[in-house]
Formats: structure tokens, C-alpha cells, sequence
């Protein structure tokens, strides 16, 4: 499995739709995860992906608990995942979620966004 | 470029994340107790073992320094050092080293070491691709008979949690002094198994 192949199938582990953010279809329906899709190589320092998580309700929770299973499923030491010839070490970022709001959106769509570290073990 | 590369296993093998202390550990049945934990560690731990040689021929005419046959091994300092970020009674008694818990929130030092002042200590920290909750590879070191040997150092930070740094440094025993004061266990891990 490639890296990119990975990637998509780690952040579509969490019961919504996951989406690379340059290929989230027009008629995607909430709620739904988009992340920004990075590459790094072996012995690099890890990579920074911006993720998104995106609900359409007037509670928070929804979010919070989607955030709250991604930030359990990598764990405090990260999460390590196989690919082809290696392997991707999905870690917690800094900070790890923040709500964006965005002033003149729909104020029912609720956003999140998590940042995911990746090394990339891949040589 | 043909020697800029690394082994095709290489992902394999590395060694993830600051591991934990324990106060017991059985490599054999490699689970993690967590009352056992020592204390939340900060900024990694550090172990060293440095070995001390004498050379045997460096005050002999004609021969080189480094000659192998003539090297001998007198001994080797095994330490682990880091910075503690929790104490508690027990941690605290364990970092002055000679020292007595009287009651439940008093340290008192002692002037004087005793055998039980030497206890063993496990670094124990995720090792391999296959690093599950069931069969997760692991690499140990066993500091044996390990006394804190750079006493207790308590360092309040402003607006911030405070560190307590540590050097734990093994012991040999007089009872047989051919067993060095640490042991190192390198297990990969194997695959989890599968619900249902």
C-alpha cells in the first residue's frame, strides 16, 4: 500500500467519509473529514497535516466526540500503520484541535481543526 | 546514489518514543503494570553504559597503544539519567537514595547506605513496526542494584510544572562480581490478533 493509500485509509477509520482536501466531491454531505494530503521521506522530520473535521448541527458534541475518537485511536505515543517497504508513524500535533469559525458560514456547519503529525519510516 | 540508503528492513527496527520506568518488569511476560511506573518522565531518558579498560601494554616498549590482546575490561558504569516531572513519597525517598519514609508524607535522609537502598530499575520502551497493545516489541534495559547517585534535585519552574532530574547509576554485587550491573532485551513485536 502506498503512503497516500494509507493516509486515506487511517483517516477513513472513523465511521465519516475522509477526503483528501483537494478531491472532496461537490455534492460531499455532512459530516465529513477532509485533510490536507503531505508526503515526507525516511529521516526527515514528521510531517504537519492539517485535518478537518466537519459537521453540519447545532450541537457541539458531535464534533468533540469525533475529535476526541481520533485523538484515542492515535494515542498518546502514536499509531504506526504499514505501507509498502515501511511504515507512517501517525502522532498527535500541536496544539491538537481548534474550532474555526468563520464569519458569514452557515453558523450550523461546525469545524475542527486537528493537526496529525506523520513520519514517514518509508525509505 | 549508490551509498546514500538504508537497510530495506530498517523501519523495522527502530525504537519509538521515551519508553517508562518501572520499578518491575518480566521480559518473558511483557506486560505493563502501571502502579509500577516510577514517575512521568520529560525529554526522554538517557542510558549509558561506559566501560573502563586498562591497556596492558601502553608502558611497553614496541607495543602500540590498542593492542587487543593486551586490553582488559575493569569494569562498567551503567547509569540512567532524565527529569521527573511527578514525585511522590516513594520516588522522593528513591532519589535521595539513603533515606527512610517515616509515616506517610515524611523523608527522612539517612547518613548511612543500606543493601535495600539498591533496588532494580527497568527502562522500558516501544521497539519495531509491530508495536500493538497485546504483542508490541519492546527494548528493556534492567539497571541492576541501581542507586540514585546524583542525589535529590527539585527545580520549581515559574508558571510551569516543576523537575525533578535523576541519575540512577547500577551496582555490581560483591556475591558475584562477574555479573555486570545492567542487561539489555531487544524483542520485535509480532502481529496482534485479530477480534472474532
Amino acid at each position: 500500500m502506498t503512503s497516500e493509500a494509507a493516509l486515506y485509509q487511517f483517516f477513513n477509520g472513523f465511521q465519516i467519509p475522509a477526503y483528501a482536501a483537494s478531491s472532496v466531491p461537490s455534492d460531499a454531505t455532512f459530516p465529513y473529514i477532509t485533510y490536507e494530503l503531505a508526503i515526507g521521506e525516511m529521516m526527515e522530520e514528521e510531517v504537519n497535516i492539517p485535518v478537518n473535521v466537519w459537521y453540519r448541527t447545532e450541537s457541539e458534541a458531535q464534533p468533540n466526540a469525533k475529535v476526541r475518537e481520533m485523538y484515542e485511536r492515535i494515542g498518546m505515543g502514536g499509531v504506526t500503520v504499514p505501507v509498502d517497504n515501511g511504515m507512517l508513524w501517525i502522532k498527535r500535533g500541536r496544539p491538537w484541535a481548534q474550532s474555526i469559525t468563520v464569519a458569514g458560514e452557515d453558523e450550523k456547519v461546525k469545524r475542527r481543526y486537528v493537526n496529525v503529525n506523520v513520519e514517514f519510516l518509508v525509505p | 546514489m549508490k551509498f546514500t540508503t538504508v537497510a530495506t528492513d530498517a523501519f523495522q527496527k527502530f525504537q519509538l518514543n521515551a519508553g517508562i520506568l518501572l520499578t518491575e518488569f518480566d521480559p518473558a511476560s511483557p506486560t505493563v503494570d502501571k502502579s509500577k511506573i516510577i514517575g512521568a518522565t520529560s525529554g526522554g531518558n538517557s542510558f549509558t553504559a561506559t566501560p573502563t579498560f586498562t591497556d596492558l601494554g601502553d608502558d611497553v616498549d614496541n607495543v602500540p597503544a590498542n593492542t587487543m590482546e593486551l586490553k582488559t575490561l575493569d569494569s562498567v558504569e551503567a547509569t540512567m539519567n532524565g527529569t521527573f516531572k511527578t514525585i511522590d513519597n516513594a520516588l522522593g525517598k528513591m532519589l535521595i537514595g539513603a533515606a527512610d519514609i517515616v509515616g506517610n508524607n515524611k523523608i527522612i535522609p539517612r547518613a548511612d547506605l543500606k543493601l535495600d537502598d539498591f533496588n532494580d530499575i527497568w527502562w522500558v520502551g516501544d521497539y519495531s513496526d509491530k508495536n500493538g497493545d497485546t504483542n508490541g516489541g519492546f527494548i528493556a534495559i534492567k539497571l541492576i542494584n541501581a542507586l540514585s547517585t546524583d542525589g535529590l534535585s527539585i527545580t520549581p519552574n515559574d508558571k510551569g510544572k516543576g523537575d525533578f532530574s535523576y541519575t540512577f547509576t547500577g551496582h555490581y554485587s560483591i556475591n558475584d562480581m562477574s555479573v555486570l550491573p545492567y542487561e539489555v532485551y531487544i524483542k520485535p513485536g509480532t502481529t496482534e490478533p485479530t477480534n472474532g
